[in-house]
């Protein structure tokens, strides 16, 4: 069992609404050259969770389950994405759900947090309905391991992730190991600019390496280990850096993006070692899809 | 309230025993209760020393100081009681979209500014969290900065407060500190609900605040400025008259030098000002790592009457209001509730000088002794 400072973590709630899905107004031309008219963002999915398939949807950057964001000033809503971290709970505080709980599964772009339900509860929220999560994760830290910056990452995550220490590293359990080189939009922080808000980009914009590297099985909610990617201040290339992220949002035909990795672990060499494991997947080391078969 | 309970008396005890020898005059119980319903809610705890004669006895009074001539005379009753209302704020970022860049130079994501705070509260230690200028409760303001200042500085700690609207309607809670948000630039309450109450509030909730206590003063003590203080916690404080001088009970005595963030800013009924933390050396010389909210601090060589700065001779009391910061500049903030000159105003060192303590609010807590 890993030891942490969990115990010096402040628990501060952060809030946000259901936002309503909307398009870029036109057409969106892909990497091929088509125009689409994908939806994606924002609502809520009955029929797109943490656990599905990030690719192969007719959508861009499609969004699992609930989709908040905060109406607030930029310290406000980047707050409500920075703070939430994934694998806490979040309460419904408004309308016919009101009291249920679901749990973080992702953040995209620097205002946008997911917030996975049951499908019972995901029929009963309506757009506009407020949720409630209470944050705790930033500043978590592994005794001995001080060196790896953790963001987004609650302790509860952090403690059914199935990690353990080898010659003074860390072995992570992912779903895949993705080369550095894939990673896409996002990259340098972005709109974002730290890590612990949203999320970068696996580019899935050339079909040939999405096949090579086989990725095309990635789910969302998988834990990812990203190679030669260093994510402790900002996201860059560092060769031999480590960084462990969250699949949160789904594929895109958009030039430069892809499903999207949230970081919630980044070491420096040696210090991370992801090894692949099928139930590196949050929504199985969280039990959110019991229906499931992992 | 009067409570009486009888304990063996025992040296280690000796230097918190009010000599007074009750077995050499009669007294009946009307009187003694007479003379000590003065003090308001106390708690004395009669201390018998064996062997004696039970009439014979010593009286350990934790606020001892007020009696009789010395009682503390205000103008309570010319004070205005006001109801003034705010909502819960949602949590912000010290910088937006970004880290704060540390007093040494590392970068750090603040947390704890704003929103309701469930795991710390007044009475809980100030060092050791990961937070930046944490509340230790409910944080309340009000989004409009005209009536925000209206909401802050009439409030005083030591109020009560009802939750107006959602799940938790009705419940009560108490104003434990006052902060200001530098970055963002807004004045915040910081108000304690019980656990049971808080985890049923929601931000945006609206918070009233019955508030009272702006201008008062002791008589005799017109001099002695008393912001953002509540008459009752005034009585609870045990605040007595010590030749001359209103001696007011303290956990720390800090030298205005350390004092930061918050000097020259006008108003000392508004927010907080913070002692500054960055500099690990003199707090750990200082001992303010034991620091915790709800304290309170004297500092010296400083005024807040008018607005905080440097004054030789000065003396201020305040209440730590919110958290410790490793941004240069900046930590515990501490809300003004007296301030005045050091002829007028005595600082006397009490561990159990803390808001949560007199309130009564945290019974889960172990209080230091003297």
């Amino acid at each position: 069992m890993l030891k942490t400072n969990k115990d010096r973590l402040v628990q501060v709630s952060v809030m946000g609404e259901i936002s309503h899905p909307s398009t870029m107004g036109s057409y969106r031309t892909g990497f091929d050259g088509v125009p689409r008219l994908n939806p994606g963002g924002s609502g809520i999915k009955l029929n797109f969770r943490v656990g599905d398939c990030a690719y192969g949807w007719v959508a861009d950057h499609f969004e699992p389950g609930v989709c908040l964001q905060n109406r607030g000033s930029v310290r406000q809503f980047t707050a409500l994405n920075a703070l939430a971290c994934i694998g806490n709970k979040g309460r419904v505080v408004t309308g016919e759900a009101k009291g249920e709980k679901g749990t973080v599964t992702g953040k995209h772009g620097y205002s946008k947090t997911f917030v996975d339900f049951p499908l019972e509860t995901l029929e009963k929220l309506t757009i506009g309905d407020r949720i409630q999560v209470t944050g705790w994760g930033v500043g978590l830290e592994i005794e001995g391991h001080e060196d790896i910056r953790m963001m987004s990452l609650s302790p509860r995550l952090l403690e059914a992730m199935e990690i353990r220490e080898e010659e003074g590293g860390l072995v992570v359990p992912v779903a895949k190991i993705v080369e550095g080189r894939m990673m896409g939009s996002g990259m340098g922080g972005g709109s974002g600019g730290i890590p612990d808000l949203g999320d970068f980009d696996i580019q899935s914009t050339s079909p040939e390496l999405t096949e090579k590297y086989g990725l095309s099985g990635v789910r969302i909610g998988d834990i990812v280990g990203i190679k030669d990617m260093l994510s402790h201040y900002a996201r860059g290339i560092h060769p031999g850096a480590v960084t462990i992220g969250v699949v949160s949002h789904g594929a895109s035909f958009s030039t430069g993006h892809g499903p999207g990795v949230s970081p919630i672990m980044s070491g420096y060499p040696g210090k991370l070692v992801p090894v692949e494991d099928d139930k590196a997947n949050i929504a199985f080391r969280l039990g959110l899809r019991p229906e499931k078969d992992w | 309230m009067v409570r009486l309970t009888l304990e063996p008396f025992t040296a280690d005890r000796a230097d918190r025993v009010l000599l007074l020898d009750l077995g050499s005059t009669f007294w009946t119980v009307r009187q003694f209760y007479n003379l000590f319903n003065k003090l308001g809610s106390v708690e004395l705890k009669v201390l018998i020393e064996p062997g004696n004669d039970p009439l014979h006895f010593y009286i350990v009074m934790e606020n001892y100081g007020s009696i009789g001539e010395h009682e503390l005379k205000t103008n309570v009753d010319s004070l205005v009681k006001m109801k003034v209302k705010g909502e819960i704020i949602h949590p912000e970022l010290w910088i937006e979209q970004g880290f704060v860049t540390t007093w040494d130079g590392r970068p750090k994501l603040t947390v704890g500014i704003g929103g309701i705070v469930h795991n710390v509260r007044v009475g809980d230690p100030v060092f050791g969290w990961y937070a930046d200028h944490l509340n230790a409760g409910v944080a309340v303001s009000d989004p409009d900065s005209s009536k925000q200042r209206g909401v802050n500085v009439f409030s005083c700690i030591g109020n009560p407060a009802k939750a107006l609207t959602g799940e938790a309607k009705g419940a009560k809670g108490v104003v434990v500190g006052k902060t200001y948000f530098f970055a963002g630039r807004s004045y915040r309450l910081v108000i304690d609900f019980k656990p049971e109450d808080r985890e049923k509030l929601v931000i945006g909730d609206k918070i009233e605040i019955e508030a009272w206590g702006t201008g008062l003063t002791v008589e005799g003590f017109e001099d002695v400025r008393i912001p953002s203080l509540s008459p009752d916690l005034l009585e609870k404080i045990g605040v007595s008259i010590e030749d001359g001088k209103l001696t007011v009970p303290v956990v720390k005595i800090v030298p205005g030098s350390l004092m930061g963030t918050g000097v020259g800013r006008g108003g000392s009924h508004a927010g907080a000002w913070d002692i500054q933390s960055c500099s690990p050396e003199l707090v750990a010389e200082l001992g303010l790592d034991d620091l915790r909210f709800g304290d309170l601090v004297a500092v010296t060589d400083v005024t807040s009457e008018y607005g905080n700065g440097v004054f030789e001779g000065g003396l201020v009391v305040g209440v730590v209001s919110h958290g410790e910061s490793e941004i240069g500049g900046h930590g515990p903030g501490i809300a003004t509730i007296f301030s005045g000159s050091k002829e007028r105003l005595k600082p006397v060192i009490e561990p159990k000088a803390n808001v949560a303590y007199y309130l009564g609010l945290r019974g889960d807590l172990e209080w230091r002794r003297c």
